[in-house]
């Protein structure tokens, strides 16, 4: 009887069970996982999680098998009984370390991790949820090999294996964010990313101009923002997260709410941020040199000195910022998907504190300086439709436009002329990629990109007494254009299993046409038409002989292009130096060798080395220059030496990036990265100089303990120090950013610090984060950083997912 | 048509102004000196700021006994409900065929997707005393009208 009654029930709670949700969590934090492919191997039915970690799993009633697969988990396969014990309540395990990661950034579609020949990091939203950085440069600099400057608050310029600014490219949804106006000096436009947008961010090391194009010599910061979820079946989903984080040393709070819609081919998501920071406060512990000690308030119509109450307080630091993103996502068939994606960022007035702490004579050089609004939206459309034909079986096409706005504006002390220059541009692109696999062994990646810059700039003189405008000279030439057109193709052979190869070539024509305003200055040239060409490739290999051995090489050739800044700007860009444009330029090319390995030890420990070298020919740098057989002038009032970008020099960068992972038990890990990077230039008179962009040895080591409800992970960052001699000299010429060593000369000093954070998942929908950075209260700069990083930081912070 | 440039002599077009009406400017035959400025659409932010820089330095303009006349490749409807949306006091032309944009030689930005914004000041013998062309720099289009023709 009992036996008659089982079988009955068998066979019965298949229809039952397969009646109901199956919830997938993660074994070592419960946490509810999202987009595991519930899989039945027979007929390859299968079905996705949501973000509660639910899957309708009614189509898959007949399986006998279920796999369920997510990248990063180690695979688990459970018959029909098994499944029916769990109660249908399944847990998959982290893997050690996972090797099936799949990237998108070598060749603009997915590849695994381990068959692609360059170094790559990848972050994903996860980490930005447990890193709470306040910016996206914050996030760069978490990875612990991008190194970032910052020259005031609302900045945050990465450098890459030596190079920084317009020699490192930002992509977003793999549309290029550097556009005709990216200088070579340190940039912010990185913070008009929202980290909360993103899904993942991959950073490639060393050049990817053959996927890329112009600028992608030290890296690419691909960022990829989140993408709209279908509900996959009739029925729509909605969730989304709310969040608040407040953090103390600059009094900083921050909201996000994101809310994601989905039907059945139709989904939505809409996301906004809001973050205000204060004055940053400073550590108690380093250099004195770094105080605030004054500062510079117009009191009764008259600029005056006032003495600072607080050094530590950097006055005029603060601002604030806000985010906006909308994303379409449709999916009317399985052949074809398009996505919008809407995109926005506005800050306030951002004070370039580096400039506001600059003397002269002994007393504070500017009275006011600060850099209007910076916006910045995006608006793509794409479409990609899977489908083998002779030309690919998938291919997508991308159409994007972007605005930029920005303003810099900047007033001398007793001086009642506010100088106004503002620039716009417009950057209309199209890409178009496909991909074809020509036999199990040979692959295929090529495509087109077609890139159109427009610059508008103005400006204006404000007498702040008066009211009264008059004309200023501008930035940049109104109506300067720079546009650009690429083939590239990418080919990857696996000849064996072990062995991946890969080869790209791209040929990319430039166009660049700029008219000069002769009224200011009696400039050499009224008008500049120029078309520089570029043809770069790169070949590299990926060799896994087993044992857990991979080791991967690669050269390269990146390029970066003259662009709007380089051939047509004049401006004091340092104190007595003008900068005249220069019709002459060819883009200048970066050579690259890359040697990797990684090796991991009985499941625990994975070690991950790169070392490169890059050679920088006909490097673009700014040297004096003779304007009419005149090597100075006066500009702005003050005689003025005369300078120009020119393909003068050659560069060389070398270094290692090293990773260390060790997993003591499934809860308990510890990360360590390290970079260490030298790189020189040559001078006009032979002589050698430490590259500017080369960042002093830097790394962090990071222990976690993640399981249940909790998750604490201390970490310890560190710099090494750049003496004097060993500091470039062009930042010998800003002793303002620099401590003073023993003989009164500029070096940047080590420091390091300790950060402790904890966050406690109280349910599936709220976790909590509590967090002390710089717990020993170090006053220390990143650098070549203008601004003093955070003393000791108290944050807290607020997640709820509904 | 090679791009007009200053001094040149300004082509004799037609086109339908913002009541349907077909209008003929013959440089032979200006009533007076003019302004004629293209821009890339009704209603946009840019040409929005533009236009309304026009109307509020009108006055000026009138005191000079220049005629001011907006060209964009927008329909008689459009150009219509532009005018009455923002109190424009002077002539929009409907160049709906681009043809008078190709007779002026006006260039488009970011492959073709922005036409062109430029200002003609034509003298009233139909030859270009000056022109300025800035997609970006709305209000200065109007800036540097009145500055040359007050210096004419």
């Amino acid at each position: 009887m009992t036996k008659k009654l089982l079988s009955i029930f068998l066979l019965i709670l298949p229809c039952f069970a397969f009646s109901q949700t199956i919830t997938v969590r993660n074994a070592n934090t419960l946490e509810p996982l999202e987009l595991v492919s519930i899989v039945d191997a027979t007929t390859q039915n299968f079905a996705l999680t949501d973000a509660k970690g639910n899957a309708d799993i009614t189509s898959l009633k007949g399986a006998q098998t279920l796999t369920f697969i997510l990248i990063g988990f180690e695979r688990l396969a459970l018959s029909k009984k098994e499944l029916q014990l769990s109660n249908f309540n399944i847990v998959l395990s982290p893997s050690s370390f996972p090797l099936d990661e799949v990237v998108i950034s070598t060749t603009r579609w997915e590849q695994k991790v381990t068959d692609v020949p360059n170094k790559i990091t990848v972050i994903k939203a996860n980490d930005v949820k447990v890193q709470q950085p306040q910016t996206t440069a914050d996030l760069l600099g978490g990875s612990g090999y991008v190194f970032i400057q910052k020259s005031q608050m609302g900045g945050g310029s990465p450098m890459i294996r030596g190079f920084a600014a317009n020699r490192v490219l930002i992509t977003i949804d793999g549309v290029r964010m550097n556009n005709a106006i990216f200088r070579s000096g340190n940039l912010q436009n990185v913070i008009a990313i929202d980290p909360f947008s993103l899904d993942r961010t991959e950073i490639i090391y060393g050049p990817g101009s053959v996927i890329y194009g112009s600028d992608a010599l030290g890296g690419v910061m691909n960022f990829s923002t989140s993408t709209p979820r279908l509900s996959g079946t009739s029925k729509p989903t909605i969730n989304g997260t709310a969040s608040t984080r407040y953090s103390s040393a600059s009094n900083e709070s921050t909201s996000h709410f994101d809310l994601n819609l989905g039907f059945k081919k139709i989904a939505f998501t809409t996301s906004a941020t809001y973050s205000q920071f204060d004055d940053l406060k400073m550590g108690s512990n380093g250099p004195d040199e770094y105080l605030r000690t004054e500062y510079v308030e117009h009191i009764n119509g008259i600029d005056s000195v006032v003495s600072n109450a607080d050094g530590r307080l950097q006055k005029f630091t603060g601002y604030n910022q806000l985010n906006l993103m909308q994303k379409v996502f449709f999916k009317p068939n399985r052949e074809w998907t398009f996505t919008y994606g809407g995109h926005y960022s506005k800050t306030s007035d951002v004070p370039r504190y580096d400039r506001l702490i600059e003397h002269q004579e002994g007393v504070l050089k500017s009275a006011e300086w600060y850099y209007g609004p910076q916006e910045w939206q995006m608006h793509t459309i794409s479409a990609s439709q899977k489908k083998h034909t002779t030309l690919s079986d998938h291919m997508q096409i991308t159409g994007a436009w972007q605005r930029f706005k920005e303003s810099r504006n900047d007033r001398r002390f007793g001086n009642p002329i506010l100088r106004h220059r503002y620039e716009e541009v417009q950057v209309a692109s199209l890409n178009v990629d496909l991909e074809k696999k020509l036999t199990d062994k040979h692959h295929l990646y090529y495509g087109a990109e077609l890139v159109s810059n427009l610059v508008g700039s103005s400006a204006e003189n404000e007498n702040i007494e008066t009211g009264e405008l008059s004309p200023l000279s501008t930035r940049y030439p109104d109506g300067a254009t720079w546009n650009s057109g690429a083939v590239y193709a990418t080919w990857t052979f696996n000849p064996t299993e072990k062995l991946t190869t890969q080869a790209g070539i791209r040929y990319s024509y430039i166009d660049i046409q700029a008219e000069f305003d002769s009224s200011f200055f009696p400039l050499p040239i009224s008008s500049i038409s120029t078309n520089p060409q570029a043809l770069n490739g790169s070949l590299g290999a990926s060799y896994r002989p087993g044992n857990n051995w991979i080791f991967k090489a690669n050269a390269s050739t990146g390029f970066r292009a003259p662009n709007i800044d380089d051939i047509a700007k004049v401006f004091d860009s340092e104190p007595g130096t003008v900068v005249v444009p220069n019709a002459d330029l060819k883009p200048e090319y970066a050579w690259s060798g890359e040697l990797g390995l990684i090796k991991t030890i009985k499941e625990r420990i994975r070690l991950d080395i790169a070392g490169f070298y890059t050679f920088l020919q006909d490097a673009l740098v700014r040297r004096p220059y003779e304007i009419n057989g005149q090597d100075s002038l006066i500009y702005d009032g003050e005689l003025s030496q005369v300078q120009s970008i020119q393909n003068a020099a050659q560069a060389t960068v070398y270094g290692i990036q090293a990773g260390l992972d060790v997993r003591f038990s499934s809860s308990i890990t510890l990360s360590s990265k390290w970079s260490f990077q030298k790189g020189e230039e040559e001078l006009d008179d032979g002589s050698i100089s430490a590259l500017r962009h080369a960042a002093p040895t830097f790394g962090l080591i990071g222990l976690t303990y993640n399981k249940l409800r909790f998750r604490v992970d201390l970490n310890w960052k560190y710099n090494g120090e750049i003496d004097h001699n060993n500091l470039a000299l062009t930042e010998r010429d800003k002793p303002i950013l620099y401590a003073q060593d023993t003989n009164g000369d500029p070096y940047s000093p080590s420091w390091q610090t300790f950060n402790l954070n904890l966050l406690f998942r109280a349910s599936d929908q709220i976790s909590l984060t509590a967090g002390v950075e710089n717990i020993t209260d170090q006053r220390y700069r990143t650098y070549s950083s203008g601004i003093t990083a955070a003393g000791r930081n108290f944050l807290v912070a607020g997640v709820f997912k509904f | 048509m090679a791009d007009l440039k200053v001094g040149d002599t300004i082509p004799v077009f037609t086109a339908k102004n913002d009541e349907g009406t077909l209008i003929t400017i013959n440089p032979k035959a200006l009533s007076g000196p003019k302004v004629i400025y293209f821009y890339p659409k009704d209603d946009t932010p840019g040409c929005t700021k533009e236009a309304c820089s026009f109307r509020d330095s009108f006055e000026a303009f009138t005191d000079l006994q220049v005629e001011v006349i907006g060209i964009s490749s927008d329909s008689v409807d459009s150009h219509k409900n532009f005018k009455a949306k923002h109190r424009l006091p002077f002539t929009l032309l409907s160049d709906d065929t681009n043809a008078i944009r190709k007779q002026f030689g006006v260039k488009t930005n970011l492959f073709g997707l922005l036409p062109g914004r430029v200002t003609y000041v034509v003298s009233d013998k139909g030859t270009i005393q000056n022109m300025f062309s800035s997609q970006l720099n709305m209000e200065k289009h109007v800036t540097e009208a009145l500055a040359s023709l007050k210096k004419a």
